[in-house]
């Protein structure tokens, strides 16, 4: 794949670490409304079947949703993170891909339950995207840590159930029940759409699920989060985090304010604050990823500086091969040599005298007839003598090398310089006829 | 001489900092070297400077181990002639008086009211100047005291007392072997300690001399001793008064009465056949005894002296050797002139006793010379004293009780003692690890000292201070470049240089005359004895010599007395009683312990436990008389706790000591044992380390004791906690009194079970046995349940029950390749795991494996008589497999199963 | 009458409660999350040195490599921090005017090492070696992260004993405890 991709600059990556976010936001909370609504729904399938179809309702329904909000952000992530991702030799996208396959089996599994009700195949659907949804989540934890990315390549690494992934599992699974709890609320009591009638015999009970739900979670949530940042290594850390982690927590407060608000009033027929919590169910899901994201953009900070480096070199690659096509035809001034000499290179040189590095009177003999060598070096230098210090790259254009160069072997005398008529001549001979 | 111009490379090195003192993360630093070290130095691996040890006049050549250019363990120079690569207890010590904390630290000037007040160096010079200025205005002696001093600080001292007119003094010490010079001086003309060749000879005999205790250079001799009884003909008797380390080694060890020697010799010198012919009138002054005479008068049995005699007579290569206790008697002198004669009649002069490498110790006066000093100060003749380096007057209270009403005195020392006490100046000295200089042990070695660390203190070596009060204008570094000029420049490299020297024939002298022997001592005999720990007393104040236990006694702290059996009926004594030793001259109380190896009522006392105290002197001899006559005890009814650490006084048929028949009937390898055990045995990758220890070879000297301590940052843990049993030391030295005349020593350390009864019991797994046979402990596994000592039999661990303090300045001599383990963590030997890493990691680059030799653990590199080997066991070249194999080689408590990685070979006698 | 102010009050109790509750796990939820900030902040971040030593300039800009300043790497267990004669060679003119560079040579000139923090920290029990581990031909990035891309240096890998036995696992390195634990 690395060859259809260009070297990526640090704009490009700040673009697709936008874009992973944004996929993360359409995939995540749809995922936890529906690990929660079929785990509902299936535990319900015996004994109250249409408190069961109305669960299992919730989220998965028509297959546009699912595949706009499952299958193609699974399959985006995977080619953005192998962008991103590009100069190390992680696998995430084929694993990604590999999960995807695995959310297939599940949503399909669990459209079918849906059509039939059959107990076996919702709790298989059920099984199949638990085992997904840990799998994404703690792939995803994982990549904080770029000391255990080399396991990916196996296809259970057992970094999988260290604490950091577990703990990030575990708040998603709480978010899942949040986000199922407020769109329970939401949907079947506000949605014009879905709204459920009121004299659906489960009607009170579907509504304190919703309650119950979003008040465990939200009460539940801080705990993991605390637990969370305590283990979290001390490079993925920085301000940004527990800024948002601040901000969840005030976010938690007010959903576990609404629930318990909601739960005092629970005789009253219509949930007063459905559209609230879902959304604040929603920012709390945006905030949560955007933790996560910070963590990582931390973690790997020095990884997308290097990325971002190789690009520069790769570009500057390509513009000084151009150059040396220039170079080749064009006319080198040593007058121009002469000015580049005396802007960079007098810092450290002169010619009789050492400074930082040796007197060209000194080491440019060796180079006689050797000009060829003389450019090579001055375009990357490495160390020679002991006794000096090695010379930093000067970072010249090819051109400008050459004309140091003519300049400097005409100072010492080992080329002579161009009479001037010569120059002429040959003004005179491109000119000319 | 640039790369001995260290002063260029200031700055520490990087690594965990010492600056902070606690093991807090957040707190280290890295600090960086100033300017890069020269070439071959790299930080982090160790190297190697070659000095002398200057702890006892022997003057062992040593090597030290910098890391992070801080000396952090001495070894034994390996080239050098006197030591060879070993050292004893008191050397290996001797690293942690660099940084003990009482060492003085700046010149001290006494102010009216009698307190030290630390001045300048200027201020101090100027004070001396002073001094000796109004000495010399009022017409008085100046006079400068100085303990042994050779090379080129003699010289030096010699020029500084010549050019400032001050008295140059024989030197103090208190083991200056006057008897033995004056009797030599007498016989042959040369008032000099022969060289004895201890390795060339197939009979030796030593009437008191503790040839592997204190006498002279006991590193050299327990060399050659394990030289010597390689030969199947060596025997040895050894002729003692009082219990001694070179006592328990020798083939055969008599016991006589004190003072008696001067019998002994005369019925040897009257028994024996002489090759030698003595002339007539010396001959005649030594009285003639028959053999039941001379038992009665000796107290030896009339089958010893018979033996003694046979086995000189039979002797191609003699030697004789007393000194010793039998030196500092009131028959001192006339002891060393039998002795000489003796050594002249039987042929050992000029071979075994060797006149051409004589003791370097010329300038070196004797007990004689202190009196008049001491008379001269109560008249108030004296005006100006200097003192140098005068180890341990502890003992001659008196005359330094005089020396108080002298004028000025100055004093240069490393550490404050009595005589820096009663001065009113006090010079600071750096340690021998700061300074430049040189020694002369015996003739025809130079040996270097060279600085390792810049000064730690305000403190400036000898030679420094020498030349600056002589206005030299010249540091003491070129007077020394100087002095040696012509010397090729790789001696200093190598550590040592020897000097040719010339062939000295000793010839007897016309005229000699025998001296008359001195009253018989006839009871209230105390022996003042001369110190394995502490040498004279000079190296008290070092807390590793404390805390490894005496050999003979297992007693760790404290001061105490030995007493007889028969001494302690009498007066009903029991151990850890007071009791008040009351001489004509002095009197001291301390506890004593009960001692079976002493005859009738002798007691003992060790001369570092004598503070305030004085000893009279043999005047003819010039030896200070350590057998007291006359001295009485006195219970004073107190009774204190000492801690001894032994557990048995005898192996109880426990299979620890097992001997080789004096026929060879046990002949061929040890007994197979049947392993009963359920785990499979242990596969070995490429190495098996093993240990042999030739208990012939081992004379208890504890050596390997002190090194084990000092490589492995094992703390100090108190008298307290050795009263509770709770000793540290990984490697033990147990003495078997199954002879209650010899013991027999036993060194004890982690014997590496193959079959390890501490690995099963683990609860946390912290100990286990690895690839290479090595019996692992993870110090931060370990919890601290302490069932693995529980379970061994060797009670070879050690738990830390506290947090030992570990902070500077004593800190720094840690070993960095080895942690330092906190409280609750079981710890003991692993054949010291971090050389072996090293020599690993060294043969690892070279892509090879460990060759034999190659890995060489701190107790076996350090023991004087070379008593271990150690090694891979699973090649059959090598040293150990071959030592493994031999006849006598055995396991202690082989029948238990255990399989131990450490064989013994069995002792012959 | 009676039956409403008694429910009423009860009411009232829990109506009062309840939100003082909330509002108290509120704040003790961001006093948490503060405390842990906190926490991070005066220990854990990246440690300030006591000069603002750019690796990334250095890498970058100035051509240099790991070797050239970490001289003792492939030699000796530590890879010690270079000598400051070798920062002051180049630095006595280049950028000389720089209020960093000022301060190096004020260390410099007073003879002074200067005192870096240590971020790489293992614990007392353990002895590592870079020596074998460049001779094992491990890149420095590997355990350090891009340090090239580093402008203060920070931990990045948890030096755990887990994170080590793993490699050596992979790498059929000894894994006997010995090897490490002293």
């Amino acid at each position: 794949m690395n060859q259809f991709l260009l070297q990526p600059t640090y704009e490009y990556l700040s673009l697709l670490s936008a874009l992973i976010y944004l996929m993360m936001l359409f995939h995540l909370p749809y995922l936890g409304m529906v690990l929660g609504s079929s785990v509902l729904s299936t535990a319900y399938n015996k004994w109250k079947p249409g408190l069961s179809k109305d669960f299992i309702n919730l989220a998965v329904g028509k297959p546009w949703v699912w595949i706009a909000f499952g299958l193609l952000p699974v399959l985006a992530l995977a080619v953005l993170y192998k962008m991103r991702l590009a100069n190390t030799p992680i696998p995430v996208h084929l694993y990604l891909l590999r999960l995807s396959v695995l959310l297939v089996v599940g949503l399909i599994l669990l459209t079918v339950y849906r059509r039939t009700a059959n107990f076996l195949f919702g709790a298989a659907g059920t099984l199949v995207l638990f085992v997904y949804s840990f799998h994404f989540i703690d792939v995803r934890a994982l990549l904080i840590f770029p000391e255990k990315w080399f396991f990916l390549k196996a296809p259970l690494p057992y970094p999988l159930f260290s604490i950091t992934p577990l703990i990030h599992f575990a708040a998603f699974l709480l978010l899942s029940a949040i986000i199922t709890g407020a769109a329970i609320l939401f949907f079947y009591y506000k949605w014009p759409e879905k709204r459920l009638p009121e004299d659906t015999p489960h009607y009170a009970l579907l509504k304190y699920h919703g309650y119950g739900l979003l008040l465990a979670g939200s009460l539940l949530m801080p705990v993991v989060l605390f637990w969370d940042l305590y283990n979290l290594p001390n490079y993925s850390l920085s301000v940004g985090v527990f800024v948002l982690a601040g901000f969840l927590v005030a976010a938690l407060f007010i959903l576990t304010s609404a629930a318990v608000a909601m739960i005092k009033d629970h005789k009253a027929p219509v949930p007063r604050f459905a559209v609230v919590s879902f959304l604040l169910a929603l920012l709390v899901f945006g905030l949560m990823i955007g933790k996560d994201r910070t963590l990582q953009a931390n973690a790997d900070r020095e990884t997308f500086a290097v990325l971002n480096m190789d690009a520069q070199n790769a570009r500057n690659a390509v513009v000084s091969k151009r150059e040396e096509i220039y170079a080749k035809n064009m006319i080198i001034d040593a007058a121009m040599g002469e000015n580049i000499y005396t802007q960079i290179c007098t810092a450290c040189h002169s010619f009789d005298k050492k400074i930082l590095g040796p007197p060209f009177n000194d080491v440019l003999p060796k180079y006689e007839g050797k000009k060829d060598e003389l450019i090579a070096f001055i375009k990357n230098p490495v160390k020679v003598d002991p006794n000096y210090t090695a010379m930093p790259n000067p970072g010249l254009t090819s051109i400008q090398v050459k004309a140091v160069v003519k300049f400097l072997m005409e100072k010492t005398g080992m080329e002579p310089a161009e009479p001037a008529e010569k120059k002429e001549e040959d003004a005179g001979k491109t000119g000319g006829e | 001489m640039k790369r001995r111009d260290f002063f260029r490379v200031m700055g520490i090195a990087s690594g965990a900092a010492l600056s902070a003192c606690k093991v807090n993360n957040a707190d280290k630093k890295l600090l960086p070297y100033l300017v890069p070290p020269e070439e071959g130095i790299v930080p982090g691996i160790p190297r190697y400077v070659r000095s002398t040890c200057m702890e006892c006049p022997a003057h062992c050549g040593i090597n030290i181990k910098i890391r992070d250019d801080k000396p952090v363990k001495l070894e034994g120079n390996p080239d050098h002639p006197v030591n060879q690569g070993a050292l004893c207890m008191r050397g290996q010590a001797s690293l942690a008086r660099l940084y003990h904390p009482d060492r003085l630290k700046q010149p001290l000037l006494k102010s009216a009211d009698g307190t030290f007040k630390p001045v300048s160096w200027d201020q101090a010079v100027k004070a001396l100047h002073a001094g000796l200025k109004d000495s010399k205005s009022k017409g008085l002696r100046n006079v400068f005291l100085s303990g042994r001093t050779t090379g080129t600080l003699s010289s030096l001292a010699a020029e500084f007392c010549r050019d400032l007119e001050i008295e140059r003094l024989k030197e103090f010490e208190i083991f200056h072997h006057g008897a033995i010079k004056t009797a030599n001086k007498g016989l042959f003309g040369l008032d000099r300690v022969p060289y004895y060749h201890i390795d060339k000879c197939d009979v030796m005999v030593t009437v008191g001399a503790d040839l592997l205790d204190t006498f002279i250079s006991p590193v050299e001799w327990s060399r050659l001793y394990a030289e010597g009884i390689k030969k199947t003909n060596f025997q040895w008797y050894h002729v003692e008064p009082y219990l001694t380390l070179t006592g328990a080694a020798a083939s055969k060890r008599a016991v006589n009465i004190p003072g008696s020697e001067p019998y002994l010799l005369a019925f040897l010198l009257r028994h024996t056949t002489l090759q030698n012919p003595l002339p007539e009138p010396l001959l005649s002054g030594v009285p003639e005894y028959t053999m039941e005479q001379a038992a009665a008068l000796t107290g030896l049995a009339k089958e010893d002296i018979e033996g003694m005699v046979k086995a000189l007579d039979g002797a191609k290569q003699p030697l004789l050797i007393s000194g010793g206790a039998a030196s500092n008697t009131r028959n001192g002198l006339l002891t060393a002139q039998l002795t000489a004669m003796l050594q002249w009649g039987l042929g050992m002069v000029n071979s075994t006793v060797d006149f051409s490498h004589t003791l370097n110790d010329g300038t070196v006066g004797n007990a004689n010379d202190i009196g008049p000093l001491a008379d001269d100060c109560r008249d108030g003749k004296v005006g100006f004293i200097m003192f140098s380096r005068v180890a341990n007057m502890d003992i001659a209270s008196k005359a330094l009780e005089s020396m108080t009403k002298s004028g000025f005195k100055v004093a240069m020392a490393g550490m404050p003692d009595k005589v820096t006490e009663i001065c009113d100046l006090v010079l600071p000295l750096s340690n021998p690890l700061e300074s430049w200089g040189d020694a002369e042990p015996w003739e025809g070695i130079k040996s270097v000292v060279q600085p390792v660390i810049e000064p730690l203190h305000d403190t400036k070596s000898e030679g420094d201070i020498l030349s600056t009060l002589l206005g030299l204008q010249k540091s003491y570094r070129d007077y020394l470049a100087d002095h040696w000029e012509g010397m090729d420049e790789t001696w200093i490299d190598k550590g040592f240089k020897t000097i040719e020297t010339e062939k000295i024939t000793a010839r007897l002298t016309e005229g000699a005359v025998l001296g008359k022997p001195g009253k018989p001592v006839t009871n209230g005999y105390t022996y003042i004895t001369p110190s394995l720990r502490t040498f004279d007393g000079r190296s008290r104040g070092l807390s590793v010599l404390e805390e490894i236990p005496d050999p003979l006694t297992t007693v760790t702290y404290g001061k105490w007395a030995a007493v007889s059996l028969q001494a302690a009926k009498n007066l009903e004594l029991s151990p850890g009683e007071i009791v008040e030793f009351q001489s004509p001259v002095s009197k001291v109380k301390l506890p004593v312990l009960l001692s079976p190896a002493l005859r009738g009522d002798l007691t003992t006392i060790g001369i570092d436990a004598l503070t305030d105290y004085s000893l009279s002197v043999d005047g003819p001899g010039g030896e200070f008389v350590f057998l007291m006559e006359d001295v009485k005890l006195f219970k004073t009814g107190e009774k204190i706790k000492i801690p001894v650490l032994s557990g048995g006084q005898t192996t109880g048929k426990r299979g620890i000591l097992p001997h080789l028949e004096h026929n060879g009937h046990d002949h061929g390898p040890h007994h197979e044992y049947k392993r009963y055990t359920l785990y499979e045995p242990h596969d070995h990758k490429n190495y098996r380390w093993g240990m042999v220890i030739d208990l012939d070879a081992c004379t208890g000297c504890s050596a390997c004791v002190a090194a084990c301590y000092i490589e492995n940052n094992i703390p100090m843990v108190g008298k307290a906690e050795h009263l509770k049993g709770r000793e540290m030391a990984w490697l033990r030295i147990e003495p078997y009194f199954n002879d209650p005349n010899q013991p027999e020593f036993v060194p004890m350390m982690c014997q590496q079970c193959d079959c390890a009864p501490c690995e099963t019991v683990c609860p946390v797994y912290a100990t286990y046995h690895n690839e290479e046979g090595l019996n692992a402990q993870v110090y931060n596994r370990c919890v601290g349940t302490r069932y693995c000592s529980n379970n061994c039999p060797y009670k070879a661990r050690r738990f830390n029950w506290f947090d030992h303090s570990h902070s500077l300045p004593l800190y720094a001599v840690s070993n960095p390749d080895l942690s330092v383990r906190p409280k609750g963590v079981m710890e003991k030997c692993t054949f010291c795991i971090q050389r072996i890493r090293y020599a690993k990691d060294r043969a690892k680059d070279e892509m090879r494996l460990v060759k034999d030799g190659e890995v060489i653990p701190a107790c076996a590199q350090t023991c004087p008589s070379g008593a271990i080997t150690f090694g891979n066991l699973m090649d059959p070249d090598s040293e150990v497999s071959k030592l493994a194999k031999s006849t006598g080689a055995y396991r202690v408590q082989e029948e238990l199963g255990t399989e131990p990685a450490i064989y013994y070979i069995k002792r012959k006698k | 009458m009676r039956e409403k102010r008694a429910a009423s009050k009860e009411f009232t109790v829990i109506k009062k409660i309840i939100p003082l509750l909330l509002i108290g796990l509120l704040f003790v939820g961001l006093l948490v999350v503060a405390g842990l900030a906190f926490q991070w902040y005066s220990t854990a971040r990246k440690p300030e040195q006591p000069i603002a030593f750019s690796h990334n300039r250095h890498i970058e800009k100035v051509g240099l490599k790991c070797e050239q300043c970490h001289v003792y790497a492939d030699r000796s267990p530590q890879a010690t921090v270079p000598a400051v004669k070798i920062c002051a060679d180049c630095h006595q003119k280049v950028a000389a005017d720089k209020p960093e560079i000022i301060k190096l040579m004020d260390y410099w000139n007073k003879k002074e090492p200067i005192p870096w923090v240590k971020v790489h920290n293992l614990q007392w029990h353990v002895y590592f070696t870079h020596k074998r581990h460049i001779k094992a031909g491990i890149d420095c990035a590997h355990c350090h992260g891009e340090v090239k891309a580093m402008d203060t240096v920070r931990q990045v890998r948890s030096l755990e004993m887990g994170w080590c036995v793993d490699c050596h696992r992979e790498k059929n390195a000894p894994t006997d405890c010995l090897t490490c634990h002293k």
